[in-house]
């Protein structure tokens, strides 16, 4: 039985009056990839959020490889090995490809004990290897706002990447993106999972998800109503399957 | 869509990036400049031509006059430092003014106390770095937008200078204090030194360390860089203490180029800085400008204003002058993020 690399127990998460999740729990064994799926509204973003430090819980469990965790912030996920691409990519749009990979873990040189001075070569490098490697070769001193939307997009994945990450969370990573831009990302996923990257994506396109993901998990209403391995279904089973609960779901929001 | 750099985005076809020479950083470095910078600068050299012919004035172009200029560069070119750290920070600091005239009357209450030279300046400094830190802890920690912040400190910091002094000169008797303000050396006047130092080292300090790729950062997405873990709160301490800092040093200038601490000084010194660093090119809404574009803001601001008392223009007209300015500039950085929006 594989290890899991990520484990939730009964996270719940209210704003206010509003409860957005209600007791999830789900675990994602190590270098496999876990799609959620949901509507809009339904918790997905507040999970992840939750995950990646962004927010904190109100009740339930975070183990982490077996070991309980809690979060802060956001780079206290990052450091435990968690990083997270945002919906919106979280790019300074100011700076430059290299810039924004490095951002707040910037590389440094010099002699000076305390006097950190910024190593730009290095930076440089090291953000054009990364971005070799994602499929995205590009000068790494252009402004994030002067790159095209899939080009951002594997700027944040990049980012992700260049600090080894154990799990990569991804926030609708391909709601922007063009069919053919999908494809890089979902090979980019693949290739992420033979490296032993564990991985939950969220989306509420589930046909993107699908092709890339070993477990779906649907989520209505703040809770996972069904969980299914890929494997073991019909492109045509899923299909209907989550077609049902997500038009039950609007059908009860009706009501 | 083709690209200058001879990047081939088009797939298939990994582009090595290209060595960089000192030569192609260069003039990567000055396009950026130019393209950040530039637009300021035509319309500053634009409207410099226009006074120049204005003033008619074959004096305006002499060695005496253009340290004239330099002198009144110093304190609105000193305090435009600081303000340029905050603005690109995407903040504001209307606080400068107050902060200038509280170090000037710090500082000539430190020598004329008996304290050394080093001593004054040191108080000037400290005076100028805990305003701005409160006004960087109230608008970071507290959330209040520095509009307010530094509006409100703006009144108290003036309200104390008053109070303290009991609305009272500090004349300074101190010798290398008043020298501080008077004398020269290698042919410019020790304020004027100042002020290029403080260029100088915060030009130096900008590009090389976090301390500026954070100002950047915070600027152009305030909520991206905590995600990425920079800590924005204790670094707006430290951008809105650069610029009390500054407006502190531009203070003690003012009280040694006076030989006096005066508490109503600097009145009026906010809208000029504000106005030469949207002149240079910087955003309001954050994240974009330069060091340099300010130095040409002020540049051309003093020159403004040089020339308008040269040309025996009433002295009210300055402040006309300078919000006009301060509107075209905005307008015109309006007008320059429109057309990158379009294009």
């Amino acid at each position: 039985m594989p290890s899991n690399a990520i484990e939730l127990r009964d996270i719940e998460k209210s704003f206010g009056p509003v409860e957005v999740l209600k007791g999830v729990s789900l675990s994602v064994p190590t270098s496999r990839c876990y799609g959620l799926v949901g509507d809009n509204g339904a918790g997905k973003s507040t999970l992840l959020k939750i995950l990646s430090g962004v927010h904190p819980r109100d009740a339930g469990e975070i183990l982490v490889e077996g070991e309980p965790v809690d979060f802060h912030a956001a780079i206290d996920a990052r450091f435990a090995g968690i990083e997270m691409i945002y919906q919106d990519l979280a790019l300074a749009e100011d700076l430059d490809a290299a810039s924004n990979i490095f951002l707040g873990r910037e590389r440094h040189k010099g002699r000076i004990p305390g006097v950190k001075r910024l190593d730009h070569r290095r930076m440089r490098a090291e953000a054009a290897a990364v971005l070799e490697s994602v499929g995205s070769p590009m000068p790494t001193d252009r402004k994030v706002k002067t790159l095209s939307g899939g080009e951002r997009q594997l700027v944040a994945v990049a980012r992700a990447l260049e600090f080894n990450p154990r799990i990569l969370l991804m926030d609708e990573p391909t709601a922007a993106l063009s069919v053919e831009k999908v494809n890089v990302v979902n090979r980019l996923i693949t290739r992420l999972k033979d490296r032993g990257v564990t991985m939950i994506l969220v989306s509420h396109r589930f046909t993107d998800l699908i092709q890339v993901a070993d477990t779906i998990g649907v989520l209505v209403h703040g809770k996972i109503v069904d969980e299914f391995d890929v494997a073991n279904q019909t492109m045509d089973d899923m299909t209907s399957r989550i077609v049902r609960l997500m038009s039950e779901a609007a059908v009860g929001a009706l009501q | 869509m083709s690209d200058p750099a001879g990047g081939d985005n088009t797939g298939g076809h990994p582009v090595p990036a290209a060595p960089r020479t000192g030569l192609s950083s260069g003039i990567a470095w000055a396009r950026n400049t130019i393209s950040d910078v530039g637009p300021g600068l035509f319309m500053i050299l634009g409207v410099e031509i226009l006074v120049f012919w204005r003033t008619a004035n074959p004096y305006f172009l002499t060695q005496s006059n253009f340290i004239e200029i330099g002198k009144r560069m110093t304190i609105i070119g000193i305090a435009a430092v600081g303000e340029t750290v905050v603005i690109i920070a995407g903040g504001f600091d209307l606080s400068v003014g107050s902060i200038a005239a509280m170090s000037s009357v710090g500082s000539a209450w430190v020598v004329d106390n008996g304290g050394t030279l080093a001593a004054s300046v040191l108080a000037a400094l400290a005076i100028g770095a805990l305003i701005g830190v409160v006004n960087g802890a109230i608008t970071g920690y507290g959330r209040i937008n520095p509009l307010i912040t530094t509006l409100g400190t703006f009144a108290i910091v003036r309200g104390l200078a008053y109070v303290l002094t009991d609305n009272k000169q500090v004349t300074v008797s101190h010798e290398g204090f008043q020298n501080l303000g008077k004398n020269s050396a290698a042919g410019l006047p020790y304020i004027v030194w100042i002020l290029l130092g403080t260029y100088m080292v915060f030009g130096f300090i900008i590009p090389r360390y976090r301390f500026g790729r954070y100002m950047y950062a915070i600027g152009s997405n305030e909520r991206a860089a905590a995600l990425a873990g920079v800590r924005v709160n204790r670094w707006k301490l430290v951008f809105y203490g650069v610029s009390g800092m500054m407006a502190g040093l531009a203070g003690l200038v003012n009280a040694a180029r006076l030989g006096t601490g005066i508490p109503s000084s600097s009145i009026g010194l906010e809208l000029a800085v504000i106005t030469a660093v949207i002149l240079g090119g910087a955003s309001l809404l954050g994240g974009r400008g330069r060091l340099l574009g300010t130095f040409l803001g002020v540049l051309f601001l003093s020159c403004l204003l040089t020339g308008l008392i040269q040309s025996g223009a009433e002295p009210e007209f300055q402040r006309v002058a300078q919000g006009s300015a301060l509107i075209l500039a905005v307008l015109f950085d309006e007008w320059r993020r429109g057309r990158l929006a379009r294009g």
